[in-house]
């Protein structure tokens, strides 16, 4: 018997075939929602690894987003919403009395859905966490925090001759940009983002995917979509969730290549 | 409701029938033509519309990834699918081959194809195997075609030693046996291929050693 020729095949990011292995930073034991009685999550159970791109995907109405906001608690302000068992960053239990929740968010940054740049101008926007966190001693180490997050989050060249320009008159792509930016510029350890390319067309989500898989260097990464390619394309580790349940937690390539449920399966083939 | 790829994908399993079907003919034709010493012109015929077919099957993969981004068992489905269409168009390229050992080496009546008898049977049954593993999506058929590889190649590899040993041989009946076995022992492998590509259709993984053995 010779050697089999192989097919041509589309190389993509390296990643890991087996279970991506590595550190874990954000750890789910046993974790449910409910928003009053009502039960949206049940027994999740998965670990978030460190510099690596994790991706909650599933239907409309699965829990994803719940999911995620629970992780730096967006959604305590929410009447009724409580969360059980455990969710933890570093060890530590992110619900317990001593947390403040407003310091927990500045290690765990987000980026929504609808890019949301406040009306003031693009410096502005990148300076306000860290002048609220007091974060620069002065002007010019703002300057710095400013540029490094526009730098990082690829925008840097688009604006650095119009700082002082309105948000509001950014493209799209560019204010979704911004918002990472925002994020960044508080030196987060985790960035959560719910459905950042939804509202951007293919270059700008381009753009968006290309810049999630450089910050998985220096970031953790948390993405919620029901954008299936997209959850290929950059995901390190897939969950999906199917009402409020976690149906498959693993390596995107094995998710989508060989999923082990039938309903993963189903769901991601469009006939769920 | 079907989806709207289940129309391309029934297409691409019609094609890849239509070709195993083909194929498994055209090395018969060879065969035959070997034995009886004469040429089959239908095999060069049907040799050039396996390759074309090979083609129309590529495209339509190709488009069913561009336009679908299949995944899970479809993917593995279209991935499987180039590999047994080759195979398939491979077969069909041997039988050409085959066609051409009588081409160049002329009369071979004196020559005896009971020496290449048993491989060709052999040869025949796993080409016969691999279209029927294929259709029914058959795991213990495909298992069975890659037990039965050994045999074709222990014949290859034996017929040669043979020869090697041999202080007297008709240097036609030689060469022209000893291409042949060696075309069988390709076939057979791509038979193997075929085998492997229908477990990993079905079960979504490499075959085994359990699978080889």
């Amino acid at each position: 018997m010779e050697n089999q020729s192989k097919s041509a095949g589309v190389q993509h990011e390296a990643e890991e075939t087996p279970p991506a292995s590595g550190e874990p930073i954000i750890e789910l034991t046993d974790m449910g929602a409910f928003y009053g009685a009502v039960e949206v999550l049940r027994h999740i159970t998965l670990s978030i690894l460190r510099n690596k791109i994790t991706v909650f995907m599933g239907p409309s109405g699965c829990g994803k987003s719940t999911l995620l906001r629970s992780i730096n608690r967006m959604n305590d302000d929410v009447r009724g919403f409580r969360v059980g068992g455990r969710i933890t960053l570093d060890g530590q239990d992110v619900y317990a009395p001593e947390v403040d929740p407003i310091l927990l968010r500045t290690r765990v940054g987000m980026v929504f859905q609808r890019p949301n740049p406040f009306p003031v101008s693009i410096y502005d926007n990148v300076a306000f966490g860290p002048r609220i966190h007091k974060l620069a001693k002065g002007r010019a180490q703002l300057d710095d925090i400013v540029r490094e997050s526009l730098q990082k989050a690829t925008l840097w060249d688009e604006v650095k001759d119009r700082l002082g320009k309105s948000a509001i008159d950014l493209s799209g792509g560019q204010q979704q940009r911004l918002c990472i930016a925002r994020a960044l510029a508080i030196k987060p350890e985790v960035i959560l983002m719910d459905e950042p390319a939804s509202a951007l067309d293919p270059g700008s989500t381009s753009k968006v995917e290309e810049l999630m898989v450089e910050l998985k260097e220096n970031y953790t990464v948390v993405l919620v979509t029901h954008n299936m390619q997209q959850a290929a394309r950059v995901g390190t580790n897939v969950a999906f969730l199917y009402k409020g349940d976690l149906v498959e937690f693993g390596p995107a390539a094995d998710v989508f290549e060989n999923p082990k449920s039938p309903l993963t399966e189903r769901y991601i083939k469009g006939m769920l | 409701m079907p989806r709207l790829m289940d129309l391309a994908m029934e297409r691409l399993t019609n094609l890849l029938l239509e070709m195993g079907d083909l194929s498994r003919k055209t090395v018969l034709s060879a065969l035959d033509a070997y034995t009886a010493g004469t040429s089959h012109l239908e095999v060069e015929t049907a040799s050039t519309r396996l390759k074309k077919l090979d083609d129309q099957v590529s495209e339509i993969a190709i488009e069913l990834i561009a336009r679908f981004q299949p995944v899970a068992s479809d993917l593995r489905y279209i991935k499987a699918s180039l590999e047994i269409s080759y195979g398939f168009y491979r077969y069909g390229r041997y039988a050409h081959d085959i066609m051409e050992v009588l081409q160049t080496f002329g009369d071979l009546t004196k020559c005896s194809p009971e020496v290449v008898a048993g491989a060709a049977e052999k040869t025949n049954e796993m080409i016969r195997l691999s279209v029927e593993a294929f259709a029914n999506q058959d795991v213990e058929l495909a298992r069975t075609i890659i037990t039965m590889d050994d045999y074709v190649d222990s014949a290859y590899r034996d017929y040669i030693k043979k020869l090697m040993k041999s202080k007297k041989v008709d240097i036609r009946c030689a060469l022209s046996e000893t291409l042949i076995l060696r075309y069988l022992e390709r076939i057979a492998d791509h038979a193997v291929y075929i085998a492997n590509s229908v477990i990993f259709i079905v079960k979504g993984e490499e075959p085994s050693a359990a699978d080889r053995s």
